[in-house]
């Protein structure tokens, strides 16, 4: 027992360097972004105030709209096309492989070396329309990102009991009801988990929006990070940190119910 | 013996699925050395002789090889030394440890990049490259990600070595190290890649020109934007069938796939 206690010990004081950096360069900086929400308002006003003027910034209503707008597309064709490849790799298990690794390759290149190429595709200059915009942008999160949810998808598959799959068979289970009826909720956990994964990057997506349109995407595209990019070049400490706040707290929800929704199954199973 | 049935539909789909996950990456290749002149399709290095002659733009790209090699350097022993407390450590912290690192793997930068600059200038790390490793090395990703791999490995393993000796280090050499070997080439990998294409730290966390890393600076480099785009991208790909090599020699008969099983 007391040997135990002094490996635990020893491995706390291992992992001090680590875990003080990550405290100090992670979570001090998003504490403090909470922290100037209430702290940082603009002289001469009051909080609620300066709240309520934000509140009713076009901009910042249209940033957070155009976040879960796009958000919905982005995450429904992404988490579609990734669903239709593990079912294409799972009827094709001998090129399973190699597309696996072909597929996890977009997530590794830097989104500069393709973002020329979409450009010149769609004709993106400062006078194109904004639907050409958001394909674009679409394309080069789908092309990114579902690669690798698919990935994950099909590694789930591959766990899957042989005997219930050959039982539903059996049972005169047609290909897609076998899919949809008893692959997909067996891998409710791993759906999560790459749902996550394509949510976790949609939030990141102001890297490959700048690099498409830089600073001023079309009005239909300019997302809740625009707003903070473009205020913080102004050193606008208040109104950074409260669309930084609440894009914290958006970020929470979706989280807290994913793991909750994963939460849930595991006491089901138990 | 049975034969597989194969459906060709299917098949085709997906072998033109994985043609276009391939085709940005070759097309890039492609337009890099081939030009189109009077209407003629001529095969030219022009661009990337301009390119390897600018002093301005190799400077960036060394820049981009300094940060991305100290983020690999930097991550892969804190990653572990947390890794290991994590899965073979006790009490509350771990969890405490775990929730923080989960929360701010899914945050994105823009959530605290103002407090992060004030607190870089306070610490003396604005404008300079440890910075940016040090930001990268501390990534919340690659502590989760060899915590998954070392809980893998059963407890007993880590307990009989123990009897033996009190060191960690040397435990961890013996027993954690070799099993770990796939997880640690992606942790590599994978930071390799998170730090070469770094744009909005670098924007934020650099002011000088000279500093900056290509991911930001080959946007302004309009003459030679195919094959600016391609080297940029020859060192992960160049890496990435580097490590599939050796996941591969040490598997014997598999791919790297064979660490999801």
């Amino acid at each position: 027992m007391r040997r135990r206690t002094i490996t635990s010990v020893k491995l706390l004081l291992l992992a001090m360097i680590p875990i003080l950096g990550f405290l100090l360069i992670y979570v001090v900086p998003l504490g403090l972004t909470f922290r100037y929400t209430f702290t940082a308002t603009p002289e001469g006003q009051t909080w609620t105030d300066s709240i309520h003027e934000i509140l009713q910034n076009r901009y910042f209503a249209a940033g957070f709209r155009n976040l879960l707008q796009f958000g919905c597309a982005c995450l429904g064709a992404g988490f579609s096309l990734a669903l239709g490849l593990s079912w294409l790799m799972v009827r094709h298990p001998h090129l399973a492989r190699p597309a696996v690794l072909i597929m996890i390759l977009p997530l590794l290149i830097p989104t500069f070396s393709v973002s020329h190429l979409v450009q010149e595709l769609f004709h993106i200059d400062l006078l194109s329309r904004w639907e050409v915009c958001a394909g674009a942008l679409l394309c080069l999160y789908c092309w990114k990102y579902t690669g690798t949810a698919a990935s994950i998808l099909y590694a789930a598959h591959i766990h899957l009991q042989r005997e219930v799959l050959e039982a539903a068979k059996l049972d005169g289970c047609g290909e897609w009801r076998l899919f949809f009826r008893v692959r997909l909720p067996m891998i409710r956990g791993q759906v999560g988990l790459s749902l996550l994964f394509l949510l976790m990057d949609y939030f990141r997506i102001y890297k490959e929006s700048y690099l498409l349109f830089g600073r001023y995407p079309p009005d239909e595209l300019y997302l809740i990070q625009h707003y903070m990019a473009n205020h913080y070049l102004k050193m606008d400490v208040f109104r950074v940190s409260v669309a930084a706040a609440s894009m914290a707290v958006l970020c929470l929800l979706f989280f807290g119910v994913a793991a909750l929704l994963l939460k849930e199954k595991r006491v089901k199973t138990k | 013996m049975k034969r597989r049935k194969v459906y060709f539909p299917s098949l085709l789909l997906l072998s033109a699925a994985l043609m276009l996950f391939l085709l940005p990456i070759l097309a890039v290749l492609f337009f890099s050395i081939v030009k189109m002149q009077d209407g003629k399709l001529l095969v030219s290095v022009e661009e990337y002789r301009i390119m390897l002659q600018d002093e301005w733009l190799m400077r960036h790209f060394a820049n981009s090889g300094i940060i991305s090699i100290g983020t690999m350097m930097v991550q892969l022993p804190l990653s572990l030394c947390l890794a290991l407390f994590l899965s073979r450590g006790r009490g509350k912290a771990r969890v405490i440890v775990i929730g923080l690192l989960i929360l701010m793997l899914l945050m994105p930068f823009q959530t605290y990049m103002l407090p992060l600059f004030q607190l870089y200038k306070w610490l003396g790390l604005y404008d300079t490259h440890v910075g940016l490793i040090l930001y990268g090395g501390l990534s919340s990703l690659g502590a989760l990600l060899l915590t998954f791999f070392i809980r893998s490995i059963p407890e007993e393993q880590w307990e009989a070595a123990s009897m033996e000796t009190s060191s960690i280090l040397r435990i961890t050499w013996k027993v954690i190290l070799p099993q770990i070997i796939p997880a640690l080439v992606i942790l590599l990998l994978l930071s390799f890649a998170e730090a070469w294409n770094l744009v909005e730290p670098a924007i934020i966390l650099l002011d000088h020109d000279e500093l900056r890393p290509v991911s930001v600076s080959l946007n302004d480099f309009h003459e030679v934007s195919w094959a600016g785009a391609a080297l940029y991208a020859m060192p992960v790909i160049v890496l990435y069938i580097g490590m599939l090599l050796i996941v591969r020699g040490r598997k014997g008969d598999g791919w790297a796939i064979d660490i999801f099983d």
